[in-house]
């Protein structure tokens, strides 16, 4: 799932009060944010998720900016490349409220990419009725 | 306070969801409209079920028991917003539709555009819930209905929903 620090920081974000914490405590910025928001997604575009590059191009118009992904690729990567995209988005709401039309759009069409490739690999596409839940 | 959710109440069965909202709304307007469009959607996929019984899609049982999830978090999110579960609504719009669909076909292509309908709401309602915690949960259950719409649209002939 959400692994990288920078995605650990955008995620608590959403729930740090500002001044609260020590002074060189790191916020995740908006930039920040979308950042990690596009390096998920080239994740998914690497893995092969055929929806994921529209996505992508979404997120660099918004100005976000990242590597290209770099993991494997197949329709098992695609699949956990989504679940991890999904799950990611939920995140960055919780962290950026600006953002929250743009990741409202990436949710719902991650989301439909994440059934997609489930029903391809004969996995339950409807698992569960909170999809993106943090863990 | 009632005024206004009589307003919304009539709100949720505008052709445009994404307009439903004229002016500002709280946190337990924007939460009340979105628990009314779940209840609604568990009753009128409860309906279908009945109506079709052993020709019914598998998807639409899951999807009944998903609405009653989304319906039982929402009311924990009104909780801790000071509000309580509002009573069932009177089934309107593509509900009613989906409701009164006679066919398997006129089920599905009511429930895609119920689905459809909650998409737009919850992408709505990210932008004006101004709680970090309750708009992750708005985003999960947006999740949750955009992969009913995939689904259903697939199961209705639509492959690409």
């Amino acid at each position: 799932m959400v692994t990288t620090r920078r995605a650990l920081l955008a995620a608590g974000a959403g729930t740090l009060i500002a001044g609260c914490g020590p002074p060189d405590e790191h916020v995740a910025s908006r930039q920040d944010v979308l950042d990690e928001q596009l390096r998920v997604t080239n994740e998914s575009v690497a893995a092969g998720a055929p929806r994921a590059r529209a996505r992508a191009r979404k997120l660099q118009a918004a100005g976000a900016k990242a590597p290209p992904g770099t993991g494997p690729s197949g329709l098992e990567h695609a699949y956990d490349a989504e679940a991890a995209a999904l799950a990611s988005y939920v995140q960055a709401v919780g962290a950026s409220r600006p953002d929250r039309g743009l990741l409202g759009e990436l949710v719902a069409d991650a989301a439909a990419s994440q059934a997609e490739l489930a029903r391809r690999l004969e996995l339950d596409p409807l698992p569960t009725a909170f999809p993106g839940e943090p863990k | 306070m009632r005024r206004r959710e009589l307003l919304l109440a009539t709100a949720a069965t505008l052709a445009t969801p994404a307009t439903a909202f004229g002016s500002a709304p709280t946190e337990g307007d924007v939460l009340l409209d979105l628990m009314r469009r779940e209840q609604s959607a568990k009753l009128a996929y409860g309906a279908a079920a009945k109506t079709l019984g052993s020709q019914a899609p598998l998807e639409l049982v899951t999807i009944r028991r998903h609405e009653s999830d989304h319906a039982d978090a929402l009311s924990t999110e009104l909780a801790a917003v000071g509000l309580g579960r509002p009573l069932k609504p009177p089934l309107t719009g593509t509900a009613r539709e989906l409701a009164e669909a006679s066919d398997r076909r006129a089920v599905l292509e009511a429930a895609v555009k119920l689905e459809d309908e909650l998409v737009d709401a919850y992408r709505t309602s990210l932008v004006l819930l101004p709680d970090a915690k309750i708009a992750m949960t708005a985003a999960t259950i947006l999740a949750s209905h955009a992969q009913h719409r995939f689904i259903l649209g697939v199961a209705a002939g639509r492959p690409g929903s």
